[in-house]
């Protein structure tokens, strides 16, 4: 008799599958955190004596678009705010349906969130100041206890976390995909996986394995493998970036999202550069003001607005050629960034990480009472981040291309280069502003 | 009754912790300038603490030679305006400044305590009221 071999990867199933997970990472991670939050608050004032500063902006900040790439949103499910709001919920939650507005204009609610903290901190002063970034995640805790406490399941991580939303376009062109096999899902009458059964909760994220085609919301929490009784739920690795070449539904307000972080980590490179001290004082002069929220805010809304008028540009473009509305191409082709934004920012953050990594190590020896001599921070030299930064562009520039590529090829099967090629142009041109950018020398986080 | 023990227990506490973030919040009026820290100072106040600001709260204040960019990154600790006076920035440049202890004394300000109180006092309100409102619910469905 033939045995059927199971689809997916059973390592990985039998890991979600398991009672100690998430748990085994929530507990540990909550803990981390709390000292973090006690480091921030009452720590070293300054961030680069800061222990918590060091782990939140110099460790998990650069760490965490590197989890989305490898396996998708699985921050989200040891997330210490959502371990912190579950238990909330078991005591004194309400349960109740989430609100429609949450429901309709969640993404954008999401969308303008993250544009204010990357504003805030600049103009207040989040990444910089141990305090600044100790109050961000207290603001953060009580808006997630306060979606816990009334609403049902993780209302915040689906609808308000910006973190979610980030996490949710990366993911997207993640490595691993999990699933329900139709043909099991389709007999099912259960539906544990998002009722929820003896051995887990439903779908804290609102999803439905039958019906779910993309890595956005699923946190691989692994309930729906446990509740399932039918065994339908597979995990697997999948080739990064491919769910975006078969998007069935593009959302223009995703696409926004992942056009809006282009615009955000030209921001963050553009104020780390030693330029910016010029450009700040032009602006000054221009502006007839030597207040740094109002100069701030002029190069944030410039620098966000570049990229989506590009966009648009290309959208219209791309509509003479395919016939479809410039608003359609925009939502569309907007998803073809992702892989170039993943890489940006991961780009971005590599230099924090290994130019100032050696941070993370004096700083814990100080919090630990321990004396530390004035040494370099960095982990390998600038040049050698340099090239690092250029391939993790170069790889991220050509599967942006080559998803622009695929998109076209699946929607417009006549006008496929017409269609595809001012979403490549655009691409060529963002990337070059980002080989720019790191071409120059940056200013330090700590 | 497990979960209302338990959940009896949490308002409990989360109610005397409200209780004392509300008694903290107050006494932190009385601050004086020396436990002021960035957030405070960087209102009315500026000019007079030189604690944690930033290199755009900098700008204004005359610290001779130096630019903003040399100068963040530098610990000011918590030197207040009393405690800089004595001090001469003149010319020096950031290398210069790096030798120099600029009162990395240990953080005793009680604004963090004020601030994190602050937001537990919030945090328990919600609790309270969400607990509130769902075993009421749940007495009644008893009834």
């Amino acid at each position: 008799m033939q045995v059927k071999k199971e689809k997916g990867n059973t390592l990985l199933k039998a890991v979600l599958k398991s009672k100690w997970y998430p748990g085994v990472f929530q507990i540990p991670v909550l803990i981390v955190f709390a000292f973090i939050t006690y480091e921030l608050f009452f720590g070293p004032a300054s961030a680069h004596q800061n222990f918590g500063t060091a782990l939140t902006w110099i460790l998990w900040w650069p760490l965490i678009p590197l989890v989305f790439l490898m396996f998708g949103r699985f921050w989200c499910a040891i997330c210490p705010f959502a371990t912190v709001s579950d238990f909330i919920q078991k005591v004194v939650g309400n349960n109740r349906p989430v609100p429609n507005f949450l429901k309709k204009y969640g993404i954008w609610i999401i969308d303008i969130f993250f544009i204010l903290i990357t504003w805030g901190d600049h103009v207040f002063g989040i990444v910089e100041s141990p305090l600044g970034s100790g109050v961000m995640m207290m603001i953060i805790a009580t808006g997630v206890i306060t979606a816990g406490a009334f609403f049902e399941r993780r209302t915040w991580c689906r609808y308000l976390c910006f973190l979610g939303g980030v996490a949710g376009n990366y993911s997207r062109a993640g490595a691993v995909e999990l699933r329900g096999t139709a043909e099991k899902c389709s007999r099912c009458t259960v539906m544990a996986c998002y009722r929820g059964g003896d051995k887990a909760p439903g779908c804290p994220m609102f999803e439905f394995p039958k019906a779910m085609d993309n890595n956005a919301r699923c946190n691989l929490c692994g309930y729906c493998v446990k509740n399932c009784p039918n065994d339908s739920i597979t995990i697997a690795a999948r080739m990064p970036s491919k769910e975006l070449w078969f998007i069935r539904n593009p959302k223009y307000e995703e696409s926004f999202l992942a056009i809006v972080i282009m615009g955000i980590v030209f921001v963050q490179n553009i104020t780390m550069l030693a330029i910016w001290e010029k450009a700040q004082a032009w602006l000054e002069m221009i502006l007839g003001t030597h207040q740094y929220a109002v100069t701030f805010t002029v190069t944030f809304l410039v620098a966000m607005a570049i990229p989506v008028a590009l966009l648009y540009m290309s959208s219209w473009q791309a509509s003479r050629s395919n016939e479809e509305s410039v608003n359609k191409n925009f939502a569309r082709f907007g998803y073809s960034l992702i892989p170039l934004d993943l890489a940006g920012h991961m780009a971005h953050n590599l230099f924090h990480l290994l130019a100032e990594g050696k941070a993370i190590l004096y700083t814990g020896m100080a919090a630990a009472g321990m004396g530390v001599s004035n040494q370099s921070a960095a982990l390998v030299s600038t040049g050698t981040i340099q090239i690092l930064q250029y391939v993790l562009l170069a790889a991220g520039a050509f599967g942006s291309v080559y998803t622009a590529y695929r998109i076209a090829k699946n929607n417009y099967s006549t006008k496929v280069l017409n269609s595809a090629l001012p979403f490549i142009v655009l691409i060529i041109v963002l990337t070059l502003a980002n080989v720019y950018f790191f071409m120059l020398p940056m200013t330090h986080r700590m | 009754m497990k979960r209302f023990c338990m959940a009896g227990v949490v308002l409990l506490v989360m109610g005397m912790f409200a209780t004392g973030a509300f008694a903290e919040s107050n006494s932190g009026e009385s601050c004086n300038m020396e436990n002021m820290t960035q957030q405070s100072s960087s209102g009315g106040h500026s000019g007079h603490d030189m604690g944690n600001m930033t290199s755009e709260q900098m700008s204004g204040h005359d610290m001779g030679n130096m630019t903003s960019e040399q100068m963040s990154g530098h610990d000011m600790g918590n030197t207040t305006s009393e405690q800089m006076s004595g001090h001469d920035m003149g010319n020096m440049t950031s290398k210069q400044m790096s030798g120099h202890d600029m009162g990395s004394k240990a953080v005793e300000t009680r604004e963090p305590w004020t601030i994190l109180y602050g937001f537990s006092g919030i945090i328990a309100v919600v609790i309270v009221a969400a607990g509130i409102m769902k075993y009421s619910r749940l007495l009644k469905e008893v009834k």
